[in-house]
């Protein structure tokens, strides 16, 4: 019996020879599709920016923030999400008591969206808006952030992270973070943000409930897959989406809308969607359903399992309409892939019929 | 745990832990009580903190034995954790679960997986 790290099998997978095909016919949104598309393979375009912990001190303090000539009042209020140009302060949100189960093993800021963390949503946003320079204020876990920003030259900005013992609120973080003297170009940042919600969607706050969570996210969809960052993402029918280096069997179902984001095996015969998320490195073996939930990723969904109206991550299982959140004791319902081992009798289940583990992207 | 029978249900309570460390003596315990007249199990959820697979298999042998005598086996009042891990395993379409407001009015409709929608 052969024990393999799920990792492996997995690049093993994607290391495999296939080729884009053309995508069938559209259907509409909702309708049931049988994929004829299971496979895309396009070249990985890595980013900068990702090379590990960065060398900081512990706490970094606040340089002065460029007022730039012409800049505008803080426009949060008014329109929040849109910060104009110049500068601005982000603040990480701290402690959500609503929603405490998303912050088990990382800080909201940095809880995966459609691929991206919360932070990298918002830091394109701020790129995108000629936002240079972020004062990022973060309190949960800020070595964290540090370490997942690492020099932040990936976005062309001027990023730099203050650690705080506790959420500072909007007022609290403007006078702190503005200087006295009016002169001074710290005077007064364009605006300070508190990332509750997604940028562009202040009516669809992300920390009040599981629920709010749930259809901020999964609104987010079609948004997400037409950014101009997005590489390699595909439509393969109206409102399924699909990242890199995903497998998904033939037989399986896709129900619009749903997204399956990158390097994600499906296994015959399970179901995906209607408003399903299924993020980066997920496998869903066979018979799996997820309909109206959001499976986290790195997460095995095992044969039989039905994911409905939760937010799976790891083994993880949050019910966002009644806020029950459990620890599923047995790993082949559903846990973690970095902690699980895959054996032949898993290949079989995800239809897998060979598996060469010694390819590795 | 506790074990009562009314006419031809047997009525299974205080179950506090249905694991792997707690499956085997509530199996063995409950299908000693079977008698020739059960043709039913009703099995009292509510206070049960903790449930695993080898809980949920207890359960569905529950539902063997008397299934084979035409009767079924009802879950009452199950904890939503419970009620989660018998939804992520489909194992609410062959274990009818029956909730606090129907259980308390009598009723033994199969219930609906998609709770407090």
């Amino acid at each position: 019996m052969r024990a393999h790290s799920i990792g492996g099998s997995l690049h093993g997978l994607m290391a495999e020879s296939c080729s884009p095909k053309p995508a069938p016919a559209c259907s509409e949104p909702g309708e049931s599709v049988h994929t004829g598309l299971r496979q895309v393979f396009l070249p990985v375009v890595a980013k900068a920016g990702f090379t590990g912990p960065a060398e900081r001190p512990a706490v970094i303090r606040l340089p002065a923030l460029e007022r730039e000539a012409g800049a505008t009042d803080p426009p949060e209020k008014s329109n929040p999400g849109s910060v104009g140009s110049g500068s601005i302060v982000l603040i990480c949100p701290g402690a959500r008591p609503a929603v405490h189960a998303l912050a088990q093993s990382a800080p909201l800021a940095l809880t995966p969206i459609l691929g991206k963390s919360l932070l990298e949503h918002w830091l394109d946003h701020l790129t995108d808006e000629g936002v240079r320079r972020v004062c990022l204020v973060a309190s949960d876990r800020p070595e964290h952030v540090r370490t997942w920003l690492g020099d932040g030259v990936r976005w062309e900005l001027k990023v730099e992270l203050i650690a705080e013992a506790g959420e500072l609120t909007i007022e609290e973080a403007r006078v702190k973070y503005s200087a006295n003297d009016p002169s001074d170009p710290r005077a007064k940042p364009n605006g300070v943000l508190v990332m509750d919600f997604l940028p562009g969607a202040p009516t669809r706050p992300l920390f009040r409930s599981y629920a709010g969570w749930f259809m901020a996210v999964t609104r987010r969809m079609p948004q997400a897959a037409s950014a101009p960052d997005r590489i390699g993402v595909r439509e393969l029918h109206s409102g399924v989406w699909a990242g890199l280096h995903s497998r998904i069997s033939p037989d399986a179902e896709l129900r619009a809308p749903c997204w399956i984001g990158e390097k994600v095996l499906i296994g015959p015969r399970a179901i995906v969607g209607p408003d399903a998320i299924v993020e980066d490195g997920t496998v869903l073996a066979a018979d799996a359903e997820v309909a109206n939930s959001i499976v986290g990723p790195g997460t095995y969904v095992g044969e039989f399992t039905e994911v409905k109206n939760s937010l799976a991550s790891g083994s993880t299982l949050i019910n966002w309409q009644t806020g029950s959140c459990i620890q599923v004791p047995d790993a082949f319902l559903l846990s973690p892939l970095d902690q699980r081992v895959i054996t032949d009798r898993a290949d079989h289940a995800l239809g897998v019929q060979r598996i060469s583990f010694d390819h590795h992207l | 745990m506790k074990i009562e029978q009314h006419e031809d249900t047997l009525h299974v309570s205080e179950v506090r832990e249905l694991d792997s460390a707690h499956a085997a003596i509530v199996h063995k315990t409950v299908v000693e009580s079977v008698s020739e007249t059960v043709r039913h199990i009703e099995v009292d959820l509510s206070g049960t903190l903790f449930l695993d697979s080898c809980g949920l298999g207890t359960l569905v042998a529950l539902r063997k034995l008397v299934g084979l005598r035409g009767g079924v086996v009802r879950l009452l009042n199950p904890t939503p954790a419970a009620l989660q891990l018998l939804q992520l395993t489909r194992l609410y379409r062959v274990l009818e679960v029956v909730k606090r407001e129907e259980a308390s009015a009598g009723a033994n409709q199969k219930d609906d997986p998609h709770y407090g929608a």
